[in-house]
């Protein structure tokens, strides 16, 4: 990751008014950003914080009422910024009377693209969202989840270098949110920039580098998400191929005794709801038949196998 | 009922031009300067000063200097028109006085400024957007099923006259009138439906937010729902004309195919009157409908009655031929009985310039002399009359008839019209020191029957340039598709209106508004009578006193001395000026109605398309310059 900035937010103010000119509310106040090339940056904050408000802004969809916004360094209404930005919705706003192939072709053509970059590139992106074979369907007859991967298809349709993602894995099941995180860390191991902004704060947690935390349009946190989860005050310990018994118990307590320190808790590591589901319905896969046993949630969960982006980075 | 066109008022000329774009850019002009004062009043002190300095320091200058320009010009046409104690102009009637050149240089100023940038942004645009954004729109109508609904309804349509009794010699007409109603009504309203709700059923949807996301000029959206539905429209609207015109040309009845089967070319002179009140008018016979004067056969004594047809600039192709064809067709009004199966007659007397006094008689004794045992119409009586046609510059037909309802005809030989056209600047001198020259060719029309009255308009007597006789099925159907290149005119305005106020209003308001303007579009001349006050009547506030003191008519009230009455005559001039202002608004709409040249079987020539589609240009791109604005300045996701 280097350095250079894409976006830069310079005490960019919003503030909705009515008809009359009236203040309505004062959406975003004064923020102040930095997002760099590379990284993937997320926005966090409850509903009306002004994640979207941001976001908007950034892409021109509203005119700041105080402030700038940069990207890459062009201000945030220049429509040539565009070229190298793919956007993602919350909801997948699409032509739904389009096919997966029309839908890319329509954006393709929006780039300026001539005909048979758009083809191979519609035909890569089809599979890379694993709708090959759905091309042809309307979208009006996709799931919610088939959509918001043809969405992202059409953000990316341009290859672009930022992609600002709106609650990308808003509505996806557990198997679709996850698929959608590993193609943001994809994302930005091909050194593109992700900005998404999401109120569901594991996801933040599984892949930024770097997250804004918004609240009634001020900025309360920036920063990288390991330093600003880091609590100083507390150590963890794992250890592996030992049993917890009440000696082993007894000798940390009278370690962490001579060091001035305490024992908050003492137990087995668990892992996330989310891994849990994942690893059974991988294995519900691998062995078709398999039922559920009363008793056999008294199992040892074993640790999950690190096979893909998300885990390996834990 | 005839096979005639009938005019309100004058189609649009070649010549009418440069006047044109005069009111155009006053007009037009006006509105501009009404924007930039809103953009100086509302939008200005809103901008921060990163907004400012975006714009280039070039375009500021253009911008400001243009504003001043148009500032002082219009200070300027003001005081002119305060000093001259000139009336508003008359927009039916433009002059173009010393400070309606100022006010056109005003306007010129005003419309540079606003549309400077609009221009800019045009060459930032790409085709291949817009034709996406075009095919998107197509494929949207298409996969809504709305237009398969309405093309359904259509059809039914078409078929109606199965059901309206004609007279077998009208069939035509009823059929063409029918098939242009149905797809007028359903094609406009389609169109009106479609494009109405497209952009704010994309903004409502937020589809739109995917488009101004990608490097796509907000005007493009614009741009590209207008040129997909037109495609669209026109798509239906040949399709639909090719089948119409099918079913038109089906089992016609022989006497309807030689009225109105074939695509006439007229040319018309200028009609005058001779020995009546008024060299303008004719004799008013009482009719409601005062589109035709009316001549009579004087009683002996008296000076006969002429309708006399001026004709300026006659086609020199006409003087090649040996005979050239004159059609006419004139209303009858009889005051007695007449016999039953008995036509009126009349006389015509055809003139070149050259013609000297005596001409006449010395025609008529050598075609006597020379005529005896000619059969009429044979090769040998065509070429005597056209010798002495172009000898004397003279040829008459007597005793022709006139029937209610019917086209009749007659031919003049081409040696008259070579005589016309003529050089002789003896003769030229010797006229100009009588008075004004003649027109080259006139025809003298006189009644032949007492007490009975024939009435005329400019349009009912003319030469025919086309050579074909009887009904020209080719002609016909080519001139049909001219024909909806007018519905197509009506569909492009539409669709531009609608596009244009979605950008900024929702869906329903749209189509309302559409609905509005076109329609007022049809009663536009009203419109504009009331704007200058020519209505019957007096303005609103005074025809409404009227009713409650039940006087129908009376001498206007800006002429009566009492107070109250003068108030009302204030108030009415008060809003004949607002009207005035806002008339330009309304599209000319009868500009584009063409169909009646089809059922009429006359030709619709290619300048009179040109100008029509040059009309609607002009009308619409004022308003797709407002779309640019109400695009840009508008915030996409704000209203969601």
């Amino acid at each position: 990751m280097t350095h250079e900035v894409i976006v830069e937010t310079r005490k960019l103010t919003k503030i909705y008014r009515d008809f009359w000119g009236r203040q309505k509310k004062t959406a975003l106040r004064a923020l102040n950003i930095e997002i760099r090339k590379g990284e993937i940056f997320g926005l966090l904050g409850p509903n009306g914080s002004g994640k979207t408000t941001t976001i908007k802004l950034l892409l021109g969809l509203l005119f700041p009422t105080e402030g700038e916004a940069f990207l890459f360094g062009k201000p945030a209404a220049d429509v040539s910024k565009n070229e190298r930005i793919g956007y993602l919705p919350e909801e997948s706003y699409l032509y739904r009377f389009l096919n997966a192939e029309e839908t890319l072709d329509f954006y393709g053509r929006l780039f300026d693209l001539p005909p048979r970059v758009r083809e191979t590139r519609a035909q890569e992106l089809i599979e890379k969202v694993g709708l090959k074979n759905d091309r042809k369907r309307k979208l009006r007859e996709y799931s919610k989840g088939m959509r918001q991967r043809i969405g992202l298809a059409q953000a990316l349709i341009n290859d672009p270098d930022l992609v600002i993602l709106d609650e990308p894995t808003s509505g996806l099941d557990p198997l679709g949110a996850r698929w959608m995180k590993n193609l943001i860390v994809e994302l930005r191991n091909l050194g593109k920039t992700v900005i998404m902004c999401s109120h569901r704060l594991e996801d933040v947690q599984d892949v930024c580098d770097r997250i804004a935390i918004l609240n009634e349009g001020e900025l309360q946190a920036y920063g990288e998400v390991k330093t600003l989860l880091q609590d100083v005050n507390r150590v963890e310990l794992r250890a592996s191929e030992i049993q917890l018994t009440e000696q082993l118990r007894r000798d940390l307590e009278e370690v962490l005794a001579r060091h001035g320190g305490r024992i908050d808790t003492v137990g087995h590591p668990t892992t996330t709801l989310e891994d849990y589901f994942l690893r059974i319905v991988e294995e519900s896969k691998r062995h078709p038949g398999r039922r559920y046993q009363p008793g056999s949630e008294k199992e040892t969960i074993k640790p999950a196998v690190q096979s893909d982006a998300i885990t390996e980075r834990r | 009922m005839f096979a005639v066109i009938t005019f309100d008022r004058e189609p649009l000329r070649v010549e009418d031009l440069p006047a044109g774009i005069v009111q155009w850019t006053q007009s037009v002009g006006g509105f501009a300067t009404i924007g930039l004062i809103l953009f100086f009043l509302v939008a200005l002190p809103r901008w921060r000063p990163q907004d400012y300095a975006a714009v280039p320091g070039w375009l500021k200058t253009f911008f400001l200097s243009c504003c001043g320009l148009s500032a002082l010009f219009y200070i300027a046409a003001g005081i002119g028109f305060l000093t001259s104690g000139a009336d508003e102009p008359d927009p039916e009637k433009f002059v173009l006085t010393t400070p309606n050149l100022l006010l056109t240089l005003a306007g010129a100023c005003s419309i540079l400024a606003a549309g400077l940038p609009f221009i800019l942004n045009l060459f930032r645009e790409r085709f291949r957007r817009i034709y996406a954004l075009a095919k998107l729109s197509f494929k949207e109508a298409i996969r809504r099923r709305v237009i398969y609904a309405f093309s359904g309804m259509l059809l039914v349509f078409l078929f109606a006259s199965w059901f309206i009794p004609s007279w077998h010699k009208d069939q035509v007409r009823t059929y063409v009138g029918v098939v242009f109603l149905a797809m007028n009504a359903l094609l406009l309203f389609t169109a009106a439906l479609l494009s109405s709700f497209s952009i704010p059923s994309d903004i409502k949807q937020q589809t739109i937010h995917t488009i101004v996301t990608k490097p796509v000029e907000r005007f493009e959206i614009v741009l590209g729902r207008f040129f997909g539905f037109l495609a669209l429209m026109t798509l239906v609207l040949v399709a639909m004309t090719g089948i119409s015109l099918l079913y038109v040309l089906r089992g016609i009845h022989p006497e309807a195919a030689a009225e109105s089967l074939k695509a006439r070319v007229p040319y018309y002179g200028d009609l005058l009157f001779e020995n009546t009140d008024d060299p303008r008018k004719g004799t008013n016979v009482g009719r409601e409908w005062e589109y035709r004067d009316y001549i009579t056969r004087p009683m002996p004594g008296q000076p006969a009655q002429t309708a006399r047809w001026d004709f300026v600039n006659l086609p020199a192709s006409l003087a090649n031929r040996p005979e050239v064809r004159c059609e006419y067709t004139f209303d009858v009004y009889r005051t007695t009985k007449g016999e039953e199966g008995k036509d009126v007659y009349c006389t015509f007397r055809f003139y070149s310039w050259r013609f000297r006094k005596g001409d006449d008689e010395a025609f008529r004794k050598e075609r006597e002399e020379r005529g005896k045992g000619l059969i009429e119409g044979s090769a040998e009586e065509i070429a005597l009359n056209n010798e002495l046609a172009e000898k004397y510059g003279f040829f008459e037909r007597d005793s022709r008839p006139v029937t209610d309802y019917r086209t009749l005809s007659l031919t003049i030989p081409g040696g008259l019209i070579k005589n016309a056209l003529q050089a002789d600047p003896e003769r030229e001198s010797e006229l100009k020191l009588l008075g004004p020259v003649p027109a080259p060719l006139q025809c003298r029309v006189t009644c032949d029957s007492y007490t009975q009255y024939v009435g005329m308009a400019k349009r009912d007597l003319y030469f025919r340039l086309d050579e074909r006789e009887g009904s020209d099925r080719v002609r016909f159907a080519i001139n049909f598709f001219k024909g909806a290149f007018g519905l197509w005119l009506q569909m492009a305005l539409i669709i531009g209106l609608a596009v244009v106020l979605s950008t900024y209003l929702n869906g329903v308001i749209s189509l309302l508004i559409t609905m509005i303007l076109f329609f007022g579009g049809l009663g536009r001349e009203f419109v504009a009578e009331v704007a200058v006050g020519k209505n019957e009547g007096g303005g609103p506030l005074e025809a409404m006193v009227r009713i409650t003191r039940r006087e129908l008519s009376g001498a206007s009230f800006s002429e009566s001395t009492s107070i109250s009455d003068q108030i009302v005559s204030g108030t009415d001039e008060a809003f004949r000026w607002v009207v005035r202002r806002i008339i330009d608004v309304i599209p000319d709409v009868d500009r584009f109605e063409m169909s009646n040249y089809v059922a009429e079987g006359f030709d619709i020539s290619w300048t009179q398309m040109g100008l029509s589609g040059l009309l609607l240009f002009a009308y619409l791109a004022p308003w797709f310059v407002l779309a640019f604005y109400l695009m840009r300045w508008r915030e996409i996701a704000s209203s969601t």
